[in-house]
């Protein structure tokens, strides 16, 4: 018995007809609308419902508990379903949840207790937004303590080389938890509980970052503790001198250098500029390894020859630039490019330019450093230039191209239509509203869903392409045939008016197969609450679609992909089959007629799962070998 | 092959002949009779019936008006003899014994034959029909159409008129299978005076199966626009398609039909046009015009399916031909933001196509009167289809991207949510949301709006022009004036591999500006990363505003 089932509309319709009035909690007008003609518990439950919307708690107690069949009156020999498929099954009544509004009936009755008992009982039954909100309610009426909530986190304050930082924590105290802002943002909290984990990824600016972690508790208690890091992405740099017959090492660190080591001698350093001599021996190499407190390090090593030269310069030419890739494009998948520089001269260095940026704090023959460079998606070109005490120049150049896989493309992800808002709407503004803010938040960056345009916009669309098919148009401009995108989705979104609030929950149906696969809920009573609480609903849908990665492989006559269930692989989820010689993010995404090659899980265990070639694609598309990505 | 490639193809091969004909004066155009245009004479057969008693058909109310109005202005402006027939003397019998009396004219006459009253259009017969007086609408529960007039022998009659030019004004319905697909050229007075001395057979119509009345005037929309031109025409010599052309955007603005014009598919047709002369005009044509002309005005009358042949064989070769030059402009169309207040929406779409203008990249659409226009898209796709109509309204640019959205008012703010629509795909590309509570903060917000917008699409629909080198510095490429661009535009010079994925392998090579806008190509400053090692595949410029 699937919660998707109470919720439909369609079958709700079909009530509708079978039963005219009963289901409708519209007043009639000109009749009293607390009177009812027959006496069937669905009768009760919505005269319940519509005590509720009155405030009239004490009725609506009365008649929910007869629904129940807690105290006689309904008629309940007509249903002949389990009580349980009465209660929680009954495919006949949208948001039918008696547990539920007998419980928010007996909160508004001050009857905590009796309240949480039965809120809980729905939730266990089948969870809702709604019976959640109430039991915060119920939670923030029952809390006494004053004990702000504890916050721990398993990362310490300090450093760190990372340019992102991924922590995770707890939340525990005396009363729930209800509100949880890390760096500003609100974690979507649906129902408070007294220990909440959480687990964050944030990116992090080079230097030091202050990450507030804020906890509210249903008593409105606060705690905040602040996780300071420091990061540092950036290497130290190292400066060689000749000074006589001795050489002067210099390191520098933009933060904050840690430690020198010469030929296993080790200084640590007292401030970002740190300066030791060492004797210049022919025929002795030199290894010199700076480090800075966030774990960055760089290694020197000179030969005996390169020591031999710095000991005794030869004729002087242009500086000499040291870079992997020079003159080249190359092409990464990470953000960040490293760029392992040495720079020498025969007699000093004036300057060692990146893109018109000077490296050097001082002038020196030898220069080593190494930058971690963030990337922009596209192009990114990197200009390096030495130049020397007698004016002598050297360049060179590197292109970075940084490039998503392919296979990440959104392009690839389920093409999702979304139909209007449904139900009870409050009016007009709410539901433009709700299609807005849903339709932005699936549009956010990363898209898991391509979204498709609605069905106003088709109508605008096909009137775009009449004309592009008639004479009218200009055949410079004419539209692509054949490119337009078939649903692999559709969700349905309807509102259903609540109490004194709005259950608003989104039916998700497979086209493919017409198969509904789930639905999520959100509720609220304060509409400026309302973009908080889509973003979670779409949050919600989102998490029942996880990006997956695997691999391909035949066992016993059937392709398997090696992840299962605890990967979040499910019955019904469709993937990309995807090639490559070389790395996964080489890969190129598999095409027939211009669409990608699809697989589709047809069984699921828990580390591997069970994959089919829909019908009407060719077996031989997927081979063992092959990497597989979600749709 | 679609009907709009034929006509598109057939203007194509066209203007090719016409090209040929520049080199080689016989070509494959017909006669090369001397002007006559001192000998024309003009007559008129104004035909108008309202009065559609007991005969099924509803009363039209300007019919008669109309047809007298335009027995007179012929008669007074422009000399001609009128023949009218209103009422009860536009019978059937009546109106095919004026037709045959006209038989009589030479090939020194000009005729034109105005048409008011009912119309009927068969499409299963693709055959168009006028109702004549006292014809009934049906008889046993069939259409009468043996009392009717049928288009298919008033066009033997119009072919077989001796009179050197006849138009038809038919305020009425009319068949599509008179029809045949035309280009429009420039107009000159060497243009009318070849084109009075070259036989035509020509139709307007207005494309109601009835006059449509505007309320308050005593004459249909379309009699009393052509009424006006025949009036008030500020220039002595015009062409039955000027006029057509200029009464077309009224009477669809009123009507929501399109004038339909074009010459009937007649061999009696050979391409000249009927030429109206005010009769107080003292000497309409320059001097200048008697001189051999330098240019071809008239178009081949091959007949269609060789034409059509050839044109299947453009079309084939041109999807076969490796990657075009030409680059389809990148069309925006805003139909949003819509809010309630329609002051505060004009002023928001306002800011906000400035700020995208500002932005660049795309072409701005305007969608007014679209619906309307689209009404004649499916007619469009027959052959009914005037190609002259669809070229003087100025070819409409489809749009590649709609810019949908609404302006919310919620508590003391508004909200403002737009979001980009693929039109070939149907993807949303982008969304972008910002609200305000003052009018100053509106342009801040549309500014960050479009940026947002701009930004998504650009990921999302490139711009990547096919380019070839000019010369060491400069590189050509077929992106100008035409799709929005402006100088100094910026562009990455790339190389591509695997254009058949969505994720080519792309190599830079360097960056480049437009220089020199032109129309459809312009010419682009390259700078080379490297000169020594400039690319050898072919080059491609990938738009980076």
């Amino acid at each position: 018995m699937t919660r998707t089932a109470q919720l439909s509309g369609v079958l709700l319709l079909a009530l509708s007809c079978l039963l005219p009035g009963c289901l409708n909690v519209q007043r009639l007008k000109n009749a009293d609308p607390y009177v009812i003609h027959h006496h069937n518990w669905w009768n009760y439950y919505q005269r319940g419902r519509l005590y509720v919307q009155d405030e009239k708690f004490q009725a609506a107690q009365s008649d929910f508990q007869t629904a129940l069949g807690q105290i006689p009156g309904a008629r309940l020999s007509y249903a002949k379903e389990s009580w349980r498929a009465r209660t929680y099954g009954m495919h006949l009544i949208e948001g039918y949840f008696p547990h539920r509004e007998l419980g928010i009936c007996l909160f508004e009755q001050q009857q905590f207790s009796e309240a949480l008992e039965l809120l809980e009982f729905s939730i266990q039954m089948e969870p809702s937004a709604r019976a959640k909100f109430y039991i915060n309610q119920v939670h923030a009426a029952l809390a006494r303590a004053s004990t702000p909530p504890r916050i721990e986190i398993n990362t310490l304050s300090g450093w760190t080389p990372q340019r992102a930082l991924s922590f995770q924590g707890t939340v525990e105290g005396p009363n729930p938890i209800v509100a949880l802002a890390i760096n500003g943002e609100q974690e979507f909290i649906e129902l408070a509980t007294s220990h909440r984990p959480f687990l964050r990824k944030l990116a992090l600016k080079e230097g030091r970052n202050v990450i507030p972690i804020v906890a509210t508790d249903v008593a409105d208690n606060q705690t905040t503790t602040n996780l300071i890091i420091s990061a540092d992405w950036t290497p130290p740099e190292i400066h060689l001198h000749r000074a006589g017959s001795s050489l002067t090492i210099t390191c520098t660190d933009n933060l904050g250098l840690n430690q020198l080591e010469i030929n296993e001698r080790i200084e640590y350093a007292t401030s970002n500029e740190h300066t030791l001599t060492h004797p210049l021996i022919a025929g002795e190499p030199l290894h010199v390894t700076a480090s800075d407190h966030a774990g960055n390090r760089i290694t020197w090593s000179l030969s005996k020859k390169e020591i031999q030269h710095l000991a005794q310069p030869s004729e002087t030419g242009p500086p000499r630039l040291h870079v992997t890739n020079a003159d080249k494009t190359i092409t990464l998948y990470n953000p960040e490019y490293v760029l392992d520089l040495r720079a020498d001269d025969d007699t000093a260095l004036e300057t060692v330019q990146l893109n018109g940026v000077n490296l050097l704090t001082q002038i020196t023959p030898l220069f080593r450093t190494m930058r971690r460079i963030p990337l922009e998606l596209g192009y990114n070109r990197f200009e390096l230039m030495a130049e020397d005490t007698d004016g002598n120049q050297t360049s060179t150049e590197i292109t970075v191209r940084y490039r998503q896989p392919e296979y990440r493309d959104r392009i690839y992800r389920l093409a999702t239509a979304l139909a209007p808002l449904e139900g009870e709407i409050p009016d007009i503004t709410f539901k433009r509203r709700v299609n807005h803010l849903i339709g932005h938040e699936l549009t956010l960056d990363p898209v898991r869903f391509n979204l498709l345009a609605d069905i106003d916009e088709t109508s605008q669309l096909l009137s775009e392409q009449s004309l592009s098919d008639s004479e009218l148009s200009d055949p410079r401009a004419l539209l692509k045939q054949g490119e337009k995108l078939d649903a692999d989705l559709v969700f349905f979104t309807r509102v259903l008016s609540d109490g004194a609030g709005y259950t608003i929950y989104t039916q998700v149906l497979d086209t493919r197969s017409g198969d509904e696969l789930f639905v999520e809920d959100v509720y609220l009573e304060d509409l400026h609450h309302l973009p908080n609480q889509l973003s979670g609903l779409v949050m919600k849908l989102e998490q029942h679609f996880p990006l997956i990665q695997a691999c391909l492989q035949q066992q016993d006559r059937r392709l398997v992909i090696d992840a299962g269930a605890m990967k979040g692989a499910q019955k019904g989820m469709r993937f990309l089959v995807i090639r490559s010689s070389g790395t996964f993010e080489q890969g190129r995404v598999i095409l027939t007629e211009n669409r990608p090659v699809e697989l589709i899980i047809s069984e699921v265990e828990s580390a591997r799962a069970q994959v089919i070639v829909p019908n009407g694609q060719s077996k031989h598309t997927a081979q063992p070998g092959d990497f597989v990505f979600s749709r | 092959m679609k009907i709009r490639y034929q006509f598109v193809l057939i203007g194509v091969f066209c203007l090719l002949l016409a090209a040929c004909d520049r080199s080689e004066p016989g070509g494959t155009l017909p006669k090369k009779t001397p002007p006559t245009t001192e000998a024309l004479s003009y007559h008129a057969l104004v035909i108008g019936i309202g009065d559609y008693t007991g005969t099924g058909w509803p009363q039209l109310g300007t019919a008669r008006a109309d047809a007298i109005a335009m027995g007179d202005v012929l008669r007074t402006r422009y000399s001609f003899n009128v023949v009218e027939l209103t009422d009860r003397q536009a019978t059937r019998g009546n109106v095919l014994r004026s037709l045959d009396k006209l038989m009589n004219l030479t090939a020194n006459d000009a005729l034109l034959i105005y048409f008011a009253g009912h119309g009927f259009y068969d499409e299963q017969m693709d055959e168009g029909y006028w109702i004549p007086y006292g014809a009934e609408r049906t008889r046993l529960e069939q259409p009468a159409k043996e009392d009717w007039l049928w288009n298919s022998s008033i066009s033997r009659v119009l072919s077989a008129l001796p009179a050197k030019h006849v138009l038809l004004v038919a305020d009425t319905c009319y068949g599509g299978s008179l029809f045949r697909g035309e280009k429009v050229p420039d107009k000159s007075y060497q243009w009318y005076h070849r084109a009075m001395a070259v036989p035509s057979r020509y139709l307007i119509t207005s494309g109601n199966l009835e006059p449509v009345l505007d309320s308050g005037i005593r004459h249909s929309v379309f009699a009393q626009e052509i009424l006006n031109y025949l009036q008030y025409a500020d220039t002595d010599v015009f062409s039955a398609s000027d006029i057509a052309v200029s009464i077309r955007s009224n009477v669809s603005q009123f009507t929501g039909q399109l004038v339909r014009m074009g010459p009937l598919a007649s061999s009696a047709h050979a391409g000249g046009e009927f030429v109206f002369v005010r009769s107080d005009s003292a000497s309409p044509f320059p001097e200048a015009v008697d001189a051999d002309p330098v240019e071809p005005v008239f178009r081949s009358t091959e007949p269609e399916e060789p034409l059509l042949h050839l044109a299947s064989q453009i079309e084939t070769y041109s999807r076969n031909a490796p990657e075009s030059s030409f680059v389809r402009p990148r069309i925006l169309a805003c139909l949003g933001p819509t809010g309630s207040d329609p002051e505060e929406t004009t002023l928001i779409r306002n800011r906000l196509n400035t700020s995208l203008n500002s932005i660049g990249g795309s072409i701005l659409v305007e969608r007014k009167a679209f619906d309307s226009l689209l009404q004649e898209v499916e007619l469009g796709r027959s052959r009914l289809a005037d190609q002259r109509a669809t070229t003087e309204i100025g070819k409409l640019l489809p749009a590649s991207l709609i810019l949908f959205g609404e302006i919310i008012p919620f508590g003391e703010q508004t909200e403002i949510h737009l979001r980009i629509v693929d039109t070939e795909t149907s993807r949303v590309l982008s969304s972008a949301s910002a609200s305000f509570k003052h009018p100053d903060e509106l342009d801040g917000a549309c500014q960050t709006l479009a940026e947002q917008i701009m930004k998504t699409m650009n990921e999302a629909r490139p711009i990547l022009l096919p380019a070839h080198r000019a010369d060491n510095e400069m590189l050509e490429a077929g992106w100008g004036n035409f799709h929005g661009a402006r100088v100094g535009d910026s562009f990455e010079i790339i190389t591509r591999e695997a254009t058949d994925t969505i994720a080519p392998r792309e190599t830079l090579f360097g960056t480049a500006q437009l220089h020199s806008l032109g129309e459809e190509r312009s010419v682009f400053e390259a700078e080379w990363n490297r000169p020594e090692a400039e690319p050898s595949a072919k080059i491609w410029l990938k738009a980076i505003f």
